[in-house]
Order: C-alpha cells, then structure tokens, then sequence
C-alpha cells in the first residue's frame, strides 16, 4: 500500500516536470510489479523439504540428436524416443533440500549418417571373405562413412532438484544398453544433465544433454 | 485407442529394427584420385566410381582396399592388410604381418617383408614374393610366381594341372 502511494507521488512530481521523466519512471514502476508479480508466481521451492509434484511416473517422448555414437558407428544423427522414469525416493537424499530420486527407463532409435561428423569420418569394412593363408580380404565398403541405425535403451537414476514451481532441473547417469544391426548388443556409459519448464503441474517442456543423445520432449507427469 | 499406438511404436521399432546396421556403396574415394589412409586403427577405402582409384593406407592396425578395374593398391606398416580388386590391378603391400589379396586378370601383386602373404589372381598375372615367411598364392589361369628369402612358397593352379618351375626360377601356371 505505501508503495503504490510512493509510486503515485514519484509519478506525478515526475510529471511535473518533464514528459521523459514520467515515461521513465511509470516504466520501472510498470517493471517492478510485473517482476514482483513474477517472483510470487515462480515460488523459489529448492529448500523446502518435500517434492513439490505428487506424481509416481512420468512419461516423456521426445525428439533425440547425438554425435558420435559408441561402438562401430560414426558419424550425427536424429531420431525419437521416449522415458519413463518411476519415482523411488519421492523425499530425496539430502534432508534440507527439495529433491527426489527416480528409475529412468528409455527407447530411442536414431539414424546415424557417417559424413556428419564432427571430425571427418573413415570408411570401414561390411563384408570380409576369407583369402588364401589364413588371410581375411575386404570386399565392400561403406560409402562416405556409411549409415548407421542405433537402438538405445537407456537405463538412469534421475535425480531431480525441484528449484522453483516453473523449474526443475535433473542429472541422470547411467547405462546405455544399444543395439547396432550386425553389430549386436552392447552397452556404454550414460550421462545426462537436464531441465524441465513446468507448462502445467503436470506438464512440462523437457531437455536434456549428455551422451550419446540429446533430447527435447513433452514430459507427463501421473 | 492407447493399444493401437503401442501397436504403431512397436511396428516402427521393428522396421527400425530390421535395416539396422551399415550399408555397404561403393567408398569414398573417386575415379582418378590417390586417396591415402593412415594412423588410427581401422582403415578401410573403396573406391566411388568403381573403377581407377589409386588406395593407400599405412601406419595402422586394420587396413585394406576395394576397388574395381585399372587400381592401385598399396599398404605397408600395419598388422593386416586387405586388398580386393578387379582386372589390371597393382597391388603392393610390405612390412606387415599379413597381406591377403584376391584380384583379376593382368594382376601384378607384390608382398614384400610380410609374415604372412595369401593372393588369389586371374588369369595373365604375375606375383612376387620376398622376404616373407608363407606365400601362398592361387591363379585363376595362367601366372607367373617369383618367390625369393620365401619358405613355403606354395603355388595353387585353380585351373587344375600342377605349377611348373621355370627355368629363370619362376613358378608357373598354364606354362612358362
């Protein structure tokens, strides 16, 4: 109340005397209420104790890049997937902080092209035929680079930090289990760090980096 | 409703699933040019157009050559080295451990300081072993072998009948 008393003599002095003055200052009273307005609506939430959401899965398809992918293939690529993670520690580890532990679950498929890479690409061998001497001899080779299609199933422990009512942020390590047409299965390391922009109190806008993918969705939370 | 997106994903998936993997073409490199390969592991060049390529590839673990008519295909210092070509081909590959080679007719093919030096070539060819501990080499035709500091030096007529020891010391298919 004293404010807006304050605000209405600051304007009217300003007004007074010169019409810059007043725009100038109607301007930061104008940003100084939509800025407090802004702080009330986006409530700082990271120290209190309880997670904020009371959600069990979420669930989130999204669109994936990545560069250099592991095992034989090469090369930048694109494709979709999706997550689940399950809430297991909905308290967290640290006690004073609002954070939250979940399983994260994935499938991504992604179509890696080998002259999209960052640094420069080598063919390599698809086809060997045994030679005379116990020799083995290349008989087809990609083509600039080749192309390659990925299937991940990525395995994390999501640990969230619930920073205000529109933000969230997580960090997931883990493995990556993928699966690389002859290649087979194998498996390497996960690491990703990301963030959520809270649409509603159950949706969110989701990104995430790291390695082997990156990733932008729709995250639901149920 | 929810079952039949499950069921669209997973169609996806499988068809995702079922071209998986490399696709092989034709390499990279194109007609005309000397494209060399070196440090690293694995290096493996073919040739774009088909045909006239000149391929090298030294200093690695893996390496090796594709190409079509009119090539050449040289490796030296690696573990194993590979070449596959087609006819009027020059292939040298040294100071390896093994150099395995399958190539056309009016082959020349020299394997030299190797360990181990396998080839097989067409009709017209000549191949030459030196310093290398097996040679072994099958024609497709007629050939001529020159092995020297080589034991075994074992040549195959593919064509059937035996090689023949030619005077000047070559091995020989199909007549000296």
């Amino acid at each position: 109340m004293k404010s807006a008393f304050r605000a209405r003599a600051l304007l009217a002095h300003a007004l007074g005397h010169r019409p810059v003055a007043a725009i100038l200052v109607f301007a930061s009273f104008g940003l100084s209420v939509s800025t407090a307005s802004a702080q009330l609506r986006d409530q700082v939430i990271i120290r209190d104790k309880r997670a904020p959401l009371n959600y069990q899965l979420e669930l989130e398809p999204h669109l994936v890049i990545g560069t250099n992918p592991p095992g034989a293939g090469q090369g930048s690529g694109a494709g979709i997937g999706a997550r689940a993670s399950l809430m297991v520690l909905p308290e967290g580890f640290l006690p004073r902080v609002n954070d939250s532990v979940a399983i994260g679950f994935g499938l991504d498929v992604g179509h890696y092209t080998g002259d999209w890479a960052l640094q420069g690409y080598r063919d390599q061998c698809t086809q060997f035929q045994s030679g005379p001497n116990g020799t083995s001899i290349c008989t087809q080779t990609t083509s600039n680079g080749g192309t390659y299609n990925y299937v991940y199933l990525p395995v994390v422990m999501q640990w969230n930090f619930w920073l205000t009512r529109r933000w969230s942020a997580f960090g997931e390590p883990g493995l990556d289990i993928y699966y690389l047409g002859n290649h087979g299965l194998n498996f390497s390391p996960a690491a990703y760090l990301g963030g959520r922009f809270h649409i509603t109190d159950s949706v969110t806008l989701t990104g995430r980096i790291g390695y082997p993918t990156v990733a932008l969705g729709v995250s639901f939370l149920m | 409703m929810y079952q039949r997106h499950i069921l669209v994903a997973a169609a996806s998936i499988l068809v995702l699933l079922s071209v998986s993997g490399c696709h092989s073409a034709g390499g990279s490199c194109v007609q005309g040019a000397t494209c060399d390969c070196s440090e690293g592991t694995d290096c493996y060049q073919g040739c774009a157009d088909g045909d006239g390529c000149d391929l090298s590839c030294h200093n690695m673990v893996h390496c090796g050559g594709v190409c079509g008519n009119n090539c050449g295909l040289q490796c030296h210092d690696v573990n194993d080295c590979s070449a596959f070509c087609g006819a009027n081909c020059s292939i040298d590959c040294h100071n390896t451990v093994s150099c395995g080679a399958s190539c056309g007719a009016n082959c020349n093919y020299s394997c030299q300081s190797v360990d181990r030096c396998g080839v097989r070539v067409g009709p017209n060819s000549t191949v030459t072993c030196h310093t290398v501990s097996t040679c072994v080499v099958e024609c497709e035709g007629t050939c001529h072998v020159s092995c020297s500091a080589t034991n075994p030096c074992q040549v195959t007529c593919l064509g059937g009948g035996s090689p023949v020891l030619c005077a000047n010391g070559l091995y020989a298919c199909g007549g000296c």
